[in-house]
Parts: structure tokens; sequence; C-alpha cells
């Protein structure tokens, strides 16, 4: 069990390796993306917070704040008082003169300050009977004459500016202490790290613009919850075209096989080097225009309004064409490489034995090449069609609009949404290496020659 | 050692002839041959600014007709040009009764005169197909003295009237009705005029606009559109004429089995312009003086009249939504496949062939790393990775920035192979006797082992050319090309960008698809024909 042992350790290293440099490529957008994630709910625990709390209160916790204080709380008040007097729409500032007003700013500070250092005052009308009272007691000492009334709405003003400016203040303060306490502060190789870690644990990542359609309910961010909704669907087109591949492909190759040479072995070697040397999804627009646009022998893919990937007769009906085109554009290659292997193990000497033996041809086929050819016929087709789905199948369902990981891909691209991408690209190589490791495992089950080396 | 080399270039030349012997070979020899050719050729003629012109120059759309099918697909529709120059002028003469009443008025009360000159051109349409859009310039010279100096009158003083009379009488007006008023200098009511550097030499292209898709906001809109709808409503389509776009229905009529066709026969264009002006700015005894007229400032002259009937279709391979031939295109893109395929593939299988003959020569824990990294690098699922770092490079990438990225994902490629070869190799006398005589790890390395395993190696890298060159497609797809580059995947990419496949555009992807296979193909079938020869164990 030793060589397993070694192999998921293989495969747990290149995966963390490959998702750290992933993590580290994207680094700035992830985290700007996790700062956002906190801006907003921040400013959403703030709204439900700050709802019906009068000024006092506000800038009372405004001043409470470790970061802000009562330096921060002055500042707010001089800003307030500036933007209200500068807005015009108070009588009180116009009757005054410049150093008036400087007088009557300096006053309102220290009033202002002593109603929110003053526990009692609770209700906004306790505050500006407070602060009115003690302002115009001020004014009056300094020699200016105001109404009390003018001043009254001055002082409302005010403090209706001066809650804005306490939420705003608190706010930011509170996403800086998140940051700061989430780690998002800190320099790249850290964050590169800690994504690595999110990663590996499937702890969710939240996309920029990309959201679900379906599951587990429409307009989830996770981003794994994204590409989990779309993997059946690139699973299914998949892996019935793999099996209707191999259905086709190890018949003719066993035909062509024993004729090397014929025509049909020419056919297969020519499907081959035509179906590698092109773009995959080449072909499917050739085809999509073929039996879509000019006869119309399938449903189109681009059909106007969009298609309900819920239901499964449309599901089926828009996956005929491209497990269709797949299967063609696989067959020739799969079969191709099956021919290869069949005709290797018919050049046997065991073969030759058994055939002078005056075995029947078909009682050597059965009895002999294929069990011998099974263990790298299993392992190496599966894993030309692993390959050859990871590596283009996935743009071609981005032609077919099928809503798999391919257009996702798309989407996510065209976005620029990096989580997604991120994430995407964690999980299909997660997904390769594990099918890669699968098949290991099985070549070395299936064929006792290299189990016992 | 002079015999060894002999003796080698013996070998080469016997695996010549083994390559030629097989069909594959044959064929794929003379693919290749054919494409370095005409890459060549491609490159001596045009340059590289020449090349690069495809993707940068806006000169296309003045010089082709856009979206045009190749000519073999289609029913051909002859192309037909009327412009000023071909056109017969009536006039300008001056008259002093006009049928309006008010117009008269200003005549008699404001010593005013009225001059009208008339063009008219024509051409035959005789073809089955529509032509693909129709396309109009018509600009308008007006003097600064050109109207009576009444600045009290809300009467019409320039009358404008541009039409297409079709053979059966009906009029198709583009324009039909007075200029703005204190319009002057030029007023262009469609089409431009266009000035592009061409080699160092100025063109100066009159550029007629579609009328399929009309410039919103222009002149002549308005009325164009207006009688287009009367033409439809005539024909029997209030609703606009299926499978028409407007430029077209220019020339639909519907025959005796109710099929909308293009009606064929002699179309005349016709262009009246008539203006009230101050007699004395004009008539010289009694008579209209051009020379006078233009002296004075007081002319109203159309510099630009064109009327064009585009071809229906261009060539053997068509153009694409951005007016460019695809054919040229095709050509274009060869030799930067040939670059972008070669240069990959031989840097990184040279990487990887030295890196494996290295990994192989060293059996300690040293080689037992290298190899452990040439496992992580060989277990990526490329294209995702590709795609996460074109990502992160989005902003930087040309060819050779694509082309590092597949070097960093493909030099592990051939290591496996390389290193076991090497391992066989390392084992021989001549290595062990190197090594005792006291040869350094550098020279045994570069002078014994790297030599023999080279010539396999090309095999491989021969192999590896078509995935290049679809991975490049692949990217340019989604939009991760070298913007500069007139590659076959670019090609693909604005198919796919403008939804070609969906509105019927097959020639905009059809042909840069086959050129790529038949490209990749030509090295897929040369490296089958190699294979046996430079690795004679793999084939029994």
């Amino acid at each position: 069990m030793k060589w397993v042992l070694i192999k998921i350790l293989n495969l747990i290293i290149v995966l963390i390796i490959v998702t750290f440099i992933v993590a580290a490529i994207f680094t700035g957008p992830l985290a700007e993306r996790e700062k956002q994630n906190i801006a907003q709910t921040v400013r959403q625990q703030a709204r439900v917070l700050f709802q019906n709390q009068p000024p006092v209160a506000i800038a009372r916790s405004c001043a409470l704040r470790p970061n802000i204080g009562e330096q921060g709380l002055i500042d707010a008040i001089n800003t307030s008082v500036q933007s209200v007097i500068e807005s015009g729409n108070t009588t009180l500032p116009q009757q005054l003169s410049q150093d008036q007003i400087a007088v009557l700013e300096e006053v309102l500070q220290t009033v202002i300050v002593d109603a929110v250092n003053n526990k009692t005052i609770v209700t906004h009308d306790e505050f500006l009977n407070y602060t009115t009272a003690k302002a115009y007691a001020a004014l009056q000492e300094q020699g200016i004459n105001v109404s009390q009334t003018e001043l009254r709405t001055f002082i409302d003003d005010v403090s209706a500016k001066l809650s804005e400016e306490c939420k705003k203040k608190i706010i930011q303060d509170e996403i800086n202490l998140q940051i700061v306490r989430k780690g998002l502060d800190q320099p790249w190789y850290v964050l590169a790290v800690r994504y690595t870690k999110t990663l590996i644990t499937f702890q969710p990542l939240y996309s920029t613009v990309l959201t679900t359609q379906y599951w587990p309910y429409q307009g989830d961010r996770n981003a794994l919850h994204i590409i989990m909704e779309r993997i059946p669907y690139s699973v299914l087109l998949f892996t019935t075209s793999s099996i209707l591949t191999l259905a086709f492909a190890l018949p003719l190759a066993l035909y062509a096989a024993r004729r090397p040479g014929k025509t049909v072995d020419s056919t297969i070697t020519a499907w081959s080097v035509f179906s590698v040397s092109m773009p995959w999804w080449w072909l499917a627009m050739v085809f999509i225009y073929l039996f879509t646009v000019k006869y119309e022998i399938f449903p189109s893919p681009y059909k106007p309004g969009g298609i309900d990937w819920t239901s499964i007769t449309s599901i089926l009906s828009m996956a005929a064409l491209p497990v269709f085109t797949v299967t063609i554009l696989s067959i020739g290659d799969t079969a191709y490489r099956i021919r290869n292997i069949l005709l290797d193990v018919f050049n046997e000497d065991f073969v030759t034995v058994a055939r002078a033996k005056g075995l029947p041809e078909s009682m050597v086929l059965r009895k002999h090449v294929i069990r011998a050819a099974a263990p790298p016929l299993v392992t190496i087709v599966l894993f030309s069609i692993v390959l050859s789905v990871f590596s283009g199948a996935i743009i071609t369902e981005l032609i077919f609009n099928w809503f798999g990981l391919g257009r996702l891909y798309w989407d996510a691209i065209v976005a620029n949404d990096i989580p997604v991408i991120v994430e995407l690209t964690y999980i299909t190589t997660l997904l390769y290496l594990v099918i890669r490791f699968i098949l290991d495992i099985l070549y070395t089950v299936l064929d006792p020659r290299i189990r016992r080396a | 050692m002079f015999k060894r080399k002999k003796k080698t270039g013996k070998k080469q030349l016997s695996n010549w002839s083994l390559l030629l012997r097989t069909w594959s070979g044959k064929i794929g020899m003379a693919l290749l041959i054919i494409q370095l050719l005409l890459a060549i050729y491609v490159v001596a003629a045009y340059g590289e600014t020449g090349l690069k012109e495809y993707t940068q120059s806006n000169k296309w759309s003045y010089l082709y007709p856009q979206s045009a099918p190749p000519c073999w697909a289609t029913d051909k529709a002859p192309p037909a040009k009327v412009s000023l120059e071909d056109m017969q002028v009536t006039g300008p003469e001056a008259s002093f009764q006009v049928a309006d009443p008010k117009q008269q008025l200003l005549i008699d009360y404001f010593n005013a005169v009225y001059v009208e000159t008339v063009y008219e051109g024509s051409f035959n349409y005789e073809a089955e197909e529509f032509p693909s859009d129709t396309a109009l310039a018509l600009i308008v010279e007006v003097g600064k003295n050109a109207t009576v100096n009444l600045q009290t009158t809300t009467t019409d003083i320039i009358i404008l009237e541009a039409y297409v009379e079709r053979p059966d009488g009906l009029k198709v007006y583009f324009y039909d009705g007075k200029l703005p008023v204190g319009e002057s200098g030029t007023v262009f009511l469609y089409g431009q005029v266009a000035n592009i550097t061409e080699g160092g030499e100025n063109i100066t292209f009159i550029k007629p606009y579609s009328l399929n898709k009309i410039y919103q906001g222009a002149l002549i809109e308005q009325y164009f559109t207006s009688s287009i709808k009367q033409l439809e409503e005539y024909l029997g389509y209030p609703e606009g004429i299926p499978g028409l776009q407007q430029g077209q229905i220019i020339m639909a009529t519907v025959n005796e089995q109710g099929q909308v066709v293009p009606l064929n026969g002699e179309y005349k264009v016709v262009l009246k312009i008539g203006y009230f002006v101050d007699r004395d700015l004009v008539l010289n005894n009694g008579q209209f003086d051009p020379n006078l007229a233009k002296q004075n400032d007081a002319f109203v002259e159309p510099t630009v009249y064109v009327f064009e009937v585009k071809p229906n279709c261009y060539g053997f391979f068509g153009t694409d939504t951005k007016s460019r031939p695809i054919g040229l295109g095709l050509l274009f893109g060869l030799p930067y496949a040939f670059i972008l395929g070669f240069s990959v593939t031989f840097i990184s299988t040279f990487i990887g062939a030295f890196y494996g003959t290295a990994a192989g020569y060293w059996k300690d824990i040293k080689g037992e790393i290298m190899m452990r990294v040439v496992d992580i690098v060989n277990s990526l699922p490329f294209l995702p990775i590709l795609i996460a770092l074109s990502v992160a490079f989005r902003s930087a990438i040309t060819l050779p920035v694509l082309a590092g990225l597949m070097i960093i994902l493909f030099w592990a490629g051939p290591v496996i192979v390389v290193r076991s070869m090497a391992l066989q190799i390392s084992e021989q006398i001549y290595v062990e006797a190197a090594r005792a005589v006291g040869a350094s790890t550098r020279r045994i390395l570069f002078k014994h082992m790297f030599p023999q395993i080279f010539p396999y190696t090309m095999a491989i890298a021969v192999l590896s050319i078509p995935g290049v060159i679809v991975a490049e497609a692949s990217l340019s797809l989604l939009g991760f090309g070298d913007p500069a580059a007139p590659t076959w995947g670019k090609m693909l990419q604005l198919a796919y960008d403008v939804g070609a496949v969906n509105a019927g555009y097959w020639w905009l992807y059809l042909f840069p698809g086959l050129a790529l296979v038949i490209f990749s193909a030509t090295f897929l079938l040369l490296g089958r024909a190699l294979e046996p020869i430079v690795a004679p164990k793999l084939v029994k």
C-alpha cells in the first residue's frame, strides 16, 4: 500500500503548489474583494444599528471608539458646523460677523462635547435644550446677542450633519478594524498562504459579479456554489460522449487492428490526424451552423429568451448536438490509440503461439489479446479523453452555450470575476489530479505486472 | 573524428528518404514546403507593418464590401456605382417663375432669382440576387451668400431633391426638402471623405455610408426611412420585408408568384438643387453666370454624390464584418503561425531535452528532485492554468508573452522520454570512459550525451506544434490574443464575437479553421512519419 500513499502525497503536494501559485498571482484582487465584502456588511449592520438613534447617541459612540476619540468628535463637529454655515440654509450665521462666527464655532464645539460627555442626556430634545441653553449663555457672555429659536434650529442642523459625519467615521473605523482583524493588511505571501488554505479547505470565496442561477438559490455569490451548480452539466455532457465514444471506437479499433493498412485502418488514422489537429470548438461552430441554421435537425443553442436548465427534456434536447460533436471528434483519436495498443499485443509472441496452437481467431482475440491489452486500454484511453476534456472541450461547451464549466470560464473572464477564476482553476486542477490518480490506481490494479514491480 | 561525422551525415540522408517513403511523410512534406514558401512570400511582400495593417488599419471598409460571402457560394449580384463625374448636368438655369406662390414672393419682392441644377446618372441592374447593401454619399457645398439676404422669411431657400428612380417609375427619396436655413459651408447629408496614409502616401477616399444601417442622426434619415416605408406599403409589406434591409429594399419588387425579387432594369440616380439668390450676385445680362456666382460666394453645388450597389460577394473567401478580405487574413496568419509554433515548441523542447539529459545523468537526489518538479508541471491541466495566467497578464499580452506562458507549461513534456534515453546513454562505455579520463560534467552532458538525444526530441517538437497553434486559437477566442497580430485565432474570435454562427456568416470561421487544420495536420503527418525513423523501437 506504500505506493498508494506516495501517490496521494504527490497529489496533495502538487495541489498545494498549484493553488499557492494561483493564490499568489491573484492575492491583490482577492483581498480587494474581501475588503468590499467587509465594507458591505459593516454598512448593512450600521444601517440597522443607527436606525432611530438620536444624534447625541451616535456622537457618543463615535467618541467612545479608541481610534476616533474626543479629538475625532471635535473634528466632526467642526466640519459639520462649517458645512452648515456654508450651505446657507440657516439664517443665524448671516446676522453675524466673521469674528462672531468664529466665537460661535468655538462655543458650539465645547457645548456639544459637554453634552456628549454628559450621560444623562438621552433624547434629541434633551440634547437640544441643554446645548441651546448653554450656548446661549456663553454667547451672551461674549456679548453676542442671538435669538434662542434661531440658535436652536442652527444646532439642530449641526447635529443632523454631525450624526452623518460620525456615522461615516464609525463605519470607516469599523471597516479598518475588521480589515486588520482579518489580516487583510498583511503582505502578499501571508495572504497567499491564507488563500491557499481557504481554497484547499473549501472555504467560500465570494464572487464580484457572477451569481448562481438555480442552486442552492438564485443569486448566491459563493464561488464554490457557482461552480458546483454547473459541474453536473459538464459531467453529463462528457460522460455521455465518452461512453458513446468508447462504444463506437472499440469495435472500430478491433476491426482496424486485425486488418492493418486497409481502408478502415487508414480512415481511422486520417480521422485522428484531422480531429487532433483542429480546435474542437471550431468544428462545433461548423456543426451548429450546419445542423441548427442550415438544416434544422437539432435545436439551436442560441434560442432567444434563453434555455431552461432545470427541465430535463430541455437539457436532453440541448445536449444532443454537443454530445454528437464531441463523440464524432473523439472517436477518431480514441480508436487510433486503441488500435496501436492492440497492434502491439497482436505482435506479441504469446499471440503467435495461440494462433499456432490453432485457436480460432475470436478465441485469440477474447482470451489473449483483449486480456493483455485491457490495462493500458482502459487507462490510456480514459486518460486521453480526460485530457481532451480539460484542454479544449471546455471551450466547446462555450460555443454550444452549454450551462457548464466552459461557459462559466467565459462568463468569469468577461466579467473579470477573479474569485471565480481562482476557484475554477483550483476545482479543475483538483478534478484533473483526482481523475489522474484514480486512473493510475486503476492501471496498477488491472495490470499485475506493474503491481509486482 | 572525421570518419564519425561522415557516418552521421550518411545516416541523416537515409532518414530523409525514409521520411518521404511513407504517405504521411510525403503529404506532410509537400504541405510544409508550400506553406513555408507562402509565408516567406507574404513576409517579403508586405513586411511587418503590412501584416499589422490587417488589424490596425481602418482602410478596409473603404475598399471592400462588408461581410460579403465568397463568390462561388452565391449567385453573383453585380456591383454598380454612379458618381457625380458620370452624371449628366442640366443647368444651372435661372428663372423668375416658380409654382409655389410663397416662394414667388421672394422673387417678386426681394429681388431674388431661382437657380436650378439637375444631375442625372443611371445604371443597369440585371441579377436574380439582391446586392448585399447599397450606399450613398452626398455632400453639398453652400456659398456664404447663396441665399437671399432675408432673415424675415420662413420660406425654404435651398431646395434639394435626391432620389433613385426605379425602372417601374417609383422614386425612392434620400432627401426631399429644404436644407437647414442659415447652413453654409460643407453640408454632409450622408457619407464621408476620409484621408488615409498608406505607405507614406495620402489617399483620399470617398466613403459612401451603408443604407442598410442608416447612420443615426444623419440629415437624410427621416426622408429616406419614410420613403422606404412607403415603398414597403406599396409592395404589400407594411411591417417590413423579412430578410431584407433598408438599402436592399430600394431594389425590391414582387413578381407574379408573389415572391420578393430584385427589380431589374435601368435605375436613374437624380439630384436636383434649386436655390433663391440675390439677382445681382449671379446674373450677368439676365443670364446665370457660374463664374460670377463663384466669385460672389453665391453658389450651391454638390461636391460628392455617389450611389453604390455593393456586390453581394467578394473573391474566393469573402470578407469579414470589418470589410477585411478573409483570404488576405489567411495569408497573413501563416507567418505568425510558423513563428509561434516553431518558437514555442523548439524552445520548450530544447529546454526539456537538456533538462531530461541532466536528470538522467545525475542519478542521485539531484536527479530525483528534478523529476519531481517535472511531475508537478506535467500533471497540470494546461488550459485552465494558461487561462489563469492570461487573466493575470491580461493587459500585457503580446505574442512573445503568450509564447513565454506556453513555454512555461510545455517544457516538461518531453523530459520523461528524454530521461529514460539519457539513463541508457549514461551507462554506455564511452560516457564512462569520458568520466574516467576526467571530463567535466558539463563536457559529458554537452559533448557526449546531448547530441545523441537531440534528434529524437525533434520528432516530439514537430508533433507538439499543432497543440501550440490550437492553444493560441483557444486563448484568442477567450480574448487573450495579441491585439496587433492577425492570427487565425483572432479571426475565429471575431467570428464568435459577432455571432457569425447564428447570423449565417459561415465564411468567417470556416476558412480560418480550415487553415488551422491544414497547418496542424502538416506537422502531425510529419511527426508521425518521423516517429519510426528517430525512434525505431517504437514500431515493430
